[in-house]
């Protein structure tokens, strides 16, 4: 018997935009120049045009996901035991996934969207993807159901993550408790993830539980002498919306149309963003070697890294 | 996802939208020579900043690396986007301004408001 189960992200809607609210008081009450209305608009009209696309398009995934449930191991059903698995399973996926994300250039696509502001708020959290459903992305979780944890199980469970990735998404909170950061993702940890500076760059692809990243060789800690700088490598500069969804894509087609070979039209979108046949453009790896031979050169003055952009940028707080 | 739903969404969307703006939050500028050359190097990871071009209104810069790559910033919300220029510096004079072109159509063109000193420093750097 399925439960009737409802959607935990609808439900959590009123929850956001009390917590947002609150982010701005707070914003308000430090640094009034830091909050920008046209980046938050953007993020929240991004957030709904992924809503509405995961209305017309995630059907195709829940129907995938019954095919291969339709050809399970185990009859898992809705038993208690299984949720609290399914939950960490569905997280293992959730980071794999969101790994591959920034490590793809065809996921990068759709992925790049949530990372395309300057600015760190709980609105960006809500600053999602509206062409998910045109990358591989899905496969990842499909053993789940293949195992015999049931589609709905992982859909609700997927709804939880999310949820429980909006409010780490700001500046307000500096750290957590120790236990809290050793094991949990943190507002700390997931600013690190939404860094530009050669330092952080693809770490912290964790959605609920850090511990995938410690496991995994991929996590990166705060420090509080390096300011983190938010967006992409070569940020957008526009606040247009079909631009920020679809500018990776429209990139990935001019580089298919002009590159030479089929070696090299697969490498644009089967490599990491940035990758080019000639070697002309940088990826995340050239800039963190080329910022570590830096490094290796010349010691990292204290204080060198001075607040960006004078006092737009807020200070987690203490 | 039920119209009610993407109705109350949007109600919400435009509330906090409003809000946000009757707060008057925002309008940040790049401060001074020292602000822009900070933010580039910020931006352009590897760049080290030499000359600073600053345009008057604080909205944008053009700065010269010590290896020789120019970038322009631009102000974006409450930060600073950037460029790396290719050389030569496409530039020209538009009424008091001058018309950075960056050959990115979607970033667009930067103006500067310069002094009289630095209009010849951009005369030189092009």
């Amino acid at each position: 018997m399925v439960p009737d189960l409802p959607n935990p992200t609808e439900l959590a809607i009123p929850a956001f935009v009390l917590l947002i609210l609150i982010e701005i008081a707070w914003v308000r009450s430090r640094n009034a120049k830091a909050y920008e209305p046209r980046d938050t608009l953007t993020s929240l009209a991004l957030g709904l045009g992924s809503t509405i696309s995961g209305a017309l398009f995630g059907g195709l995934a829940l129907l995938l996901a019954f095919q291969v449930y339709d050809h399970r191991l185990f009859d898992i059903g809705f038993v208690w035991w299984a949720w609290p698995i399914a939950f960490l399973f569905d997280d293992l996926a959730y980071y794999w996934s969101h790994r591959l994300a920034h490590r793809v250039r065809w996921m990068w696509a759709a992925h790049v969207i949530h990372h395309s502001s300057q600015h760190y708020n709980l609105s960006t959290a809500l600053r999602q993807t509206w062409t998910g459903f045109l990358t591989p992305g899905l496969l990842i979780g499909l053993p789940l159901f293949w195992l015999g944890f049931h589609p709905v199980m992982i859909a609700f469970c997927g709804g939880l993550n999310l949820i429980y990735q909006f409010w780490i998404h700001t500046e307000a909170v500096k750290r957590m408790p120790r236990w809290f950061e050793a094991v949990m993702n943190t507002p700390s940890h997931h600013r690190v993830h939404h860094a530009i500076n050669p330092r952080y760059l693809d770490s912290n692809y964790a959605g609920v539980f850090i511990i995938w990243d410690k496991m995994f060789g991929t996590f990166v800690s705060e420090r509080d002498d390096v300011p983190i700088h938010y967006g992409i490598v070569k940020q957008l500069g526009s606040f247009n919306l079909v631009w920020a969804a679809f500018h990776e894509w429209i990139g990935i087609a001019r580089d298919l149309w002009s590159a030479p070979g089929i070696g090299n039209k697969l490498g644009y979108l089967l490599r990491s963003p940035g990758w080019s046949h000639d070697g002309s453009r940088e990826t995340s790896d050239s800039i963190k070697a080329e910022w570590a031979a830096r490094q290796a050169g010349v010691a990292e003055a204290p204080g060198a890294s001075a607040a960006p952009f004078g006092p737009a940028t807020l200070t987690p707080a203490e | 996802m039920s119209l009610t739903l993407l109705i109350a969404s949007l109600a919400a969307i435009l509330a906090l939208s409003g809000l946000v703006s009757l707060l008057q939050l925002g309008g940040n500028r790049i401060g001074d020579v020292a602000d822009a050359a900070r933010i580039a190097e910020e931006q352009i990871a590897g760049f080290r900043s030499g000359p600073v071009l600053m345009s008057g209104d604080g909205e944008a810069a053009l700065v010269e690396g010590t290896d020789g790559r120019i970038v322009i910033l631009k102000r974006h919300g409450a930060h600073c986007a950037g460029r790396v220029l290719a050389r030569p510096l496409r530039a020209h004079r538009c009424d008091k301004e001058w018309r950075i072109e960056t050959g990115d159509p979607r970033f667009g063109h930067v103006a500067l408001a310069l002094e009289k000193q630095d209009e010849d420093k951009l005369l030189t750097m092009m």
